[in-house]
């Protein structure tokens, strides 16, 4: 038997890929790895007591106590 | 002020004057490189052109474009330039072709050029050269100034330059040309580098397909 | 006398990196021959140290040989342009906290320019020779140049997205915690792989190879403007070693822990401090450690020099497109996400 097809026998695929392409099929792990980290890190790095920073501040933010209109300047 | 702009001028080597030595050592090689008929030594000019042009946004300023001009341009473009007419013989009896027709042309496309930059860009940046210095000891109405004011005004302007842009906080802090082009690249402008990539994409994509061998 | 400063501090940087590319060679020249047990230059000065400036003298002193069909010009431009961009590249070096001719905010993409420059050198020799061992010997160095120069140009950007910056004091300081040899030890593989392919050297100096190309782009040079290829492949080889040890293994920083040791040594004998104190002040980012990691790199070159036997010209292509391309490749999709993930992107003060 020759070339494994990936849709019928995936891992005896896989098994042959790794050892007659190693440098593509490596690369396609690790590449493929990328968006799963994306997934499991950040819960990770949270249960194992990392806490998120602060959103930064895109406005300035208002006073709290009530707004003093400065009056008597006026011009006449 | 005066000994801090001395050591400013000795350190950093910069002087108005040598940014029109650059325009006219890049104005000598463009001819160069348009004359010479071994098309090798020709875009040796290029090369040597495209350097300048390098050296010459980095004195004025812009070390990241600069730099990014001799990356990509000199270190990568011109390269395969280089190569590939290394590769390929080019009979010089074919390049020895009349191109006096095409003066005309040149001249037209100079002047069309010089006509649409000369009213974009500001005259303020064209005051300080040499050229405009020789202009106005030859004509006589800026010669009377030229003696007391006039001299006065321009070292005060260069001396603004400095002050504004090789002041001692800059060095504190300098907010780099390369921080300040990603900021605005990948926050307000996105899309415009999202529809560059695309492009970049088709013309490899197309590169392939037209490379590719059918079996 | 400021300008004179600033010609003196040019000097204190070639100057001893000259000599560091003199004693190279004679370090090359010895490793080698212990490593196929033999002597090695033993005649000048003691164990043949001075042995590379009677090698400098006798070429100098040569009289150098120009082929009639060539173009003159190009023919001495090539090598001094080779000898120039390879020694500009120390510019930005820092050698110790504090020691550093440039602090450039571009540092890095400074080095990348000016190491892309060098191939014109190489590039012009060998066409300008009007040799067709030159010329081909100039073509491989070429595409080898510009395609390693990929991988080594990812590679980095793969380390600058761990820093945040592009000044190499600031590659070196983000190292201090632990350096990139340990999250980024793949790369730094690769990063060797590609160094040693981009100087040129052996397994990979099919630029040169003796049996195919006489002597490679190099064939036609002779006497003083040999020396100069001779300088430029030396000084690059030392600058890249130093690329290394800064992007890797954390430039002058120390790899021994000495805090670490001197506040055992206070805690379980109560050694007094003071003096403990001055020896880390001195050790701990001195130039000494620069130079070790450097030298380091430098005898792995050697030793790789020694051992393998040259590649094919299609196998290196071959291996730089699709072997390690891929790889690297995979690294920028997977980094970014690792370290978007752990929320350790660095910080900007400025932005």
């Amino acid at each position: 038997m020759s070339t494994p097809l990936f849709w019928s026998t995936p891992i005896r695929y896989l098994r042959w890929a790794s050892h007659e392409k190693p440098a593509i099929f490596y690369s396609l792990l690790i590449g493929s790895m990328g968006p799963v980290a994306l997934v499991t890190l950040p819960p990770l790095r949270r249960a194992l007591g990392d806490v998120d920073p602060e959103p930064i501040p895109l406005s300035y933010p208002l006073p709290k106590g009530p707004r003093v209109i400065p009056s008597g300047y006026e011009d006449k | 002020m005066t000994i801090h702009l001395l050591n400013d001028y000795c350190t950093n080597g910069f002087k108005i004057e040598f940014v029109d030595m650059i325009y006219l050592v890049s104005i000598f090689l463009g001819i160069l490189t348009i004359v010479n008929r071994n098309p090798i030594v020709s875009v040796l000019f290029l090369i040597g052109l495209f350097v300048n042009v390098a050296g010459l946004l980095i004195l004025v300023g812009y070390n990241f474009i600069g730099l990014a001009y001799i990356l990509v341009y000199v270190g990568a473009v011109s390269i395969l330039f280089l190569f590939i007419l290394m590769l390929i013989n080019i009979r010089i009896s074919e390049l020895l072709n009349e191109t006096n027709n095409d003066i005309p042309l040149a001249v037209l496309t100079v002047l069309l050029f010089f006509y649409i930059i000369g009213q974009v860009l500001p005259t303020n940046l064209t005051d300080n050269t040499i050229v405009s210095t020789l202009s106005n000891t030859f004509s006589d109405e800026r010669n009377t100034e030229l003696h007391n004011d006039f001299f006065n005004l321009r070292d005060l302007k260069q001396q603004i330059d400095y002050a504004s842009s090789h002041g001692w906080d800059n060095s504190l802090i300098e907010p780099t040309h390369i921080a300040s082009i990603g900021n605005i690249m990948y926050t307000s402008y996105s899309m415009w580098l999202i529809v560059s990539s695309i492009i970049l994409l088709l013309g490899m994509v197309g590169a392939i397909v037209i490379t590719i061998k059918q079996k | 006398m400021i300008s004179l400063i600033s010609i003196i501090e040019g000097l204190l940087l070639i100057v001893p990196a000259l000599l560091s590319v003199a004693f190279v060679t004679i370090a090359e020249r010895k490793t080698m021959a212990s490593m196929q047990r033999r002597l090695g230059p033993n005649a000048v000065g003691y164990y043949g140290l001075l042995q590379a400036f009677a090698d400098a003298l006798k070429l100098l002193l040569k009289e150098y040989v120009a082929p009639t069909q060539a173009n003159i010009i190009l023919f001495f431009l090539g090598p001094m342009i080779t000898l120039i961009f390879s020694l500009l590249g120390y510019l930005v070096v820092p050698f110790g906290s504090g020691l550093f001719v440039s602090d450039y905010s571009l540092g890095m993409l400074y080095m990348l320019a000016v190491s892309s420059l060098a191939t014109y050198g190489i590039l012009l020799a060998g066409w300008s020779a009007n040799s067709k061992y030159a010329f081909l010997g100039s073509l491989r160095s070429t595409a080898q140049l510009i395609s390693y120069e990929l991988i080594l140009s990812s590679v980095i950007v793969l380390v600058i997205l761990l820093t945040g910056n592009l000044n190499m004091i600031t590659i070196i300081e983000s190292q201090r915690i632990v350096d990139f040899l340990l999250p980024l030890f793949p790369l730094f593989i690769i990063f060797f792989i590609g160094s040693i392919a981009e100087t040129n050297r052996a397994p990979f100096d099919l630029a040169e190879a003796e049996s195919e190309l006489v002597s490679g782009f190099m064939t036609e040079h002779s006497a003083s403007i040999f020396v100069f290829f001779f300088l430029a492949e030396y000084a690059s080889i030392i600058l890249i070693c130093v690329l290394n040890s800064i992007l890797f293994l954390g430039g002058y920083l120390c790899i021994i822990p000495v805090d670490f040791l001197i506040s055992i040594l206070n805690t379980v004998f109560s050694i007094d401090n003071s003096i403990l104190e001055e020896l880390f002040s001195n050790v701990s980012s001195s130039p000494l450690n620069l130079a070790l990691k450097t030298g380091l790199l430098i005898f792995i070159f050697i030793w790789v020099r020694a051992s393998f036997p040259r590649i094919r010209f299609d196998q290196l292509m071959s291996v730089c497109w699709t072997v390690l391309l891929p790889l690297v490749i995979a690294y920028v999709v997977l980094l970014p996400c690792i370290v978007y993930g752990l929320d350790a992107l660095p910080t900007q003060i400025l932005l």
